[in-house]
């Protein structure tokens, strides 16, 4: 194994590699910050173009996008309050409030600093735990997926302390959302329309929910996002080169976990990078001594989310890579390059192709330092959109909003809802109900759905047989202690409060 | 005048849910119950809800914010947003996108000439650049492009 990781690593580094990646980079980073054009897309598009290259340069270049599509997400998350895919949904909590206090440049390096860790910790995974993790993933049926979903569902209780019921009647009525088209027993459900036959398409939801509202609130405040949060107008940038000493040391466990968190997630079929951000979130959240400072603009949440998501990314790829299971659309296409390269995915793939193999594994690294570069050089100048006034920035937001919105499906159908949903994120923020629970909840309730209705298929008679499934009570008993201890918290904290008063 | 919102917006809440509900009854038992679980709990956190915001009511009923400008600026925009929707399919997107940027600069108070005239002729440039000839995304044209 020694002998292939030099020899990839070797050929890796060749001149036309190194281009390839920093294309597939530098084009990921586009289309990743551009809300409405996603990896997927910008891979599809690209895909002919690895025809002309060798396969491992065709691979790396696809990875390049990828990879940098998911970190570029956070840019417009962390500078305007607007995910540019997904992923970043939970990077917008802590990373727009920094951006709103003058940190956009600290925010937007935590973000690049957790990616590249992410994906540095997800590619060691992928190196030395494929078969592992290969395996883990073909214990999870769908009692298990379903009992692990509900433990990204109630992040809800997380995301929503103080407001717990506005919480949850958000991550119910993002529940609701999901329900429109195809229910899984195949039937079409709430579909009045035959744009409505696949559902909302989630980038629409979310440049609905995520846009709008943001719009309109720069509008009413006529300010720029620094001077509309406790950012004075200031707009601070001489931050050190990546992070802070004290950073790295404060959030040395957070980047171990998140990677780990993000890791395990990517392998499981359909939970990928928007889960796994989320979940590590919440767990940076849990195990913070000042759990306070979340909800303020705390550096740790940026780390955790971005560096799960990127871990994630690479993660998806092993079930891909070992078993010929793709778990997410991305790594089907990543499976299509490889198989019109004449390369077959499965148990074989090490052996028959391991220089392929290990010189992708090895290029990974590369691709991440390229990034990594790319990310850090340009975090002070993208700071300096959050000093742009309101007036001048809110009409550019709705421009982008409605054309990416259309070109999710090239459907005119879609600017509408996104306008709509907009609408309705706007009167709902108006009541103080808080938004991020409503995209994890129409993320989560299809895979949620889908999952119960297949357990209760396959145990409809013996429902005793899930007590004999460890996984499944193992994480059952997460769920309800992830509902019980921060109750338990919050009670012993009012205790707390009144013995003090 | 926020809480009166929030109480109508409850509202509106609880009869999506119960419109969800009796709808869901025309699906099969396997499709309906889900949606319809989902619309009871959310019936039943709506009660808190309204309770919070009738208390909220009376005690700050006097504090009515403002009608103020900016208000007005947000309902202007969604005017003119929702106008460009149903036009832009017709008259083409290029056209009514470059007309709603120039609008929504001039009703949010930029004056500049310069700025007027470059942020939407450089913003098309650029959508029409990367999103028509780059991606091949079919924008639609319509009568006048």
């Amino acid at each position: 194994m020694g002998e292939f990781i030099l020899s990839g690593l070797a050929n890796s580094v060749q001149i036309q590699n190194i281009l390839a990646m920093l294309l597939g980079v530098i084009t990921g980073m586009i289309f990743g910050a551009i809300p409405g054009l996603t990896a997927a897309a910008a891979m599809t598009i690209l895909l002919p173009l690895t025809f002309v290259f060798p396969a491992e340069t065709g691979i790396l270049f696809l990875l390049g996008i990828w990879n940098a599509a998911v970190y570029a997400g956070s840019i417009p998350a962390i500078v305007l309050n607007i995910p540019g895919t997904p992923a970043s949904a939970a990077t917008t909590l802590e990373g727009h409030l920094m951006a709103t206090q003058g940190k956009a440049s600290k925010a937007l390096r935590a973000s690049i600093v957790g990616s590249t860790v992410g994906a540095f910790g997800s590619a060691l995974t992928l190196l030395f735990l494929s078969p592992v993790l290969a395996r883990l993933s073909l214990m999870f049926g769908p009692a298990e997926m379903f009992a692990f979903t509900l433990f990204g569902l109630l992040i809800i209780v997380t995301l929503s302390s103080g407001t717990m019921v506005k919480g949850l009647i958000a991550g119910l009525l993002g529940l609701l959302m999901s329900v429109v088209g195809f229910a899984p027993s195949g039937s079409i459900r709430f579909a009045y329309t035959p744009d409505l036959v696949e559902g909302f398409p989630i980038i629409v939801v979310l440049i609905g929910l995520f846009t709008f509202p943001e719009v309109f609130s720069l509008i009413r405040e006529q300010k720029s996002v620094v001077e509309k949060g406790e950012g004075k107008g200031v707009l601070l940038t001489k931050d050190s080169f990546l992070l802070k000493l004290r950073d790295w040391k404060e959030n040395a466990i957070n980047f171990i976990r998140s990677t780990v968190i993000g890791s395990i997630v990517g392998v499981l079929p359909g939970a990928g990078p928007t889960i796994a951000g989320f979940i590590a979130y919440n767990e940076a959240k849990r195990a913070a001594k000042k759990t306070q400072h979340f909800g303020k603009g705390e550096v740790a949440g940026v780390i955790a989310s971005d560096t799960a998501n990127n871990a994630a990314v690479l993660s998806s790829l092993v079930p891909a890579l070992t078993l010929g299971i793709p778990g997410s659309v991305d790594a089907v296409i990543i499976l299509a390059a490889l198989t019109m390269h004449g390369i077959l995915p499965g148990p074989m793939l090490f052996q028959k192709n391991a220089d392929m193999v290990y010189t992708v594994f090895m290029g990974v690294f590369v691709c991440n330092v390229i990034m990594l570069i790319v990310g850090v050089l340009s975090a002070r100048h993208i700071a300096k959109v959050t000093k742009l006034r309101g007036s001048i920035i809110a009409p550019f937001i709705i421009i982008f909003a409605l054309v990416g919105s259309f070109a999710v499906r090239n459907n005119w159908f879609d600017v509408f809802s996104a306008f709509g949903i907009g609408l309705v994120g706007y009167g709902l923020r108006e009541m103080d109900i808080p938004l991020a629970p409503m995209v994890l909840g129409v993320i989560l309730g299809p895979i949620l759905e889908r999952n119960l209705h297949q357990a209760i298929v396959l145990f409809h008679d013996h429902f005793a047989d899930l007590l004999t499934m460890p996984i499944f009570l193992i994480l059952m008993a997460l769920n309800a202690l992830s509902v019980v201890m921060p109750l338990w918290r919050q009670i012993k904290d009012k205790k707390r409060a009144k013995a003090a008063s | 005048m926020k809480t009166f919102w929030g109480l109508i917006g409850s509202a509106l809440i609880l009869l999506c849910s119960g419109a969800v509900f009796f709808e869901s009854f025309s699906y099969d038992i396997r499709d309906r119950f889900w949606p319809q679980g989902i619309s009871v709990l959310i019936a039943i956190l709506c009660i808190p809800l309204i309770a919070g915001q009738l208390k909220k009511r009376s005690q700050d009923s006097r504090k009515d914010e403002k009608n103020d400008l900016a208000h007005h600026l947000v309902w202007f925009a969604i005017l003119l947003i929702t106008l460009y929707l149903f036009l832009a399919e017709w008259l083409g997107y290029f056209f009514c996108t470059t007309l709603l940027m120039l609008a929504l600069l001039l009703v949010f108070g930029e004056r500049s000439k310069i700025m007027l005239t470059v942020l939407p002729v450089g913003s098309m440039l650029v959508i029409y650049g990367v999103f028509y000839l780059f991606l091949r995304i079919p924008l639609p044209t319509g009568l006048l492009f």
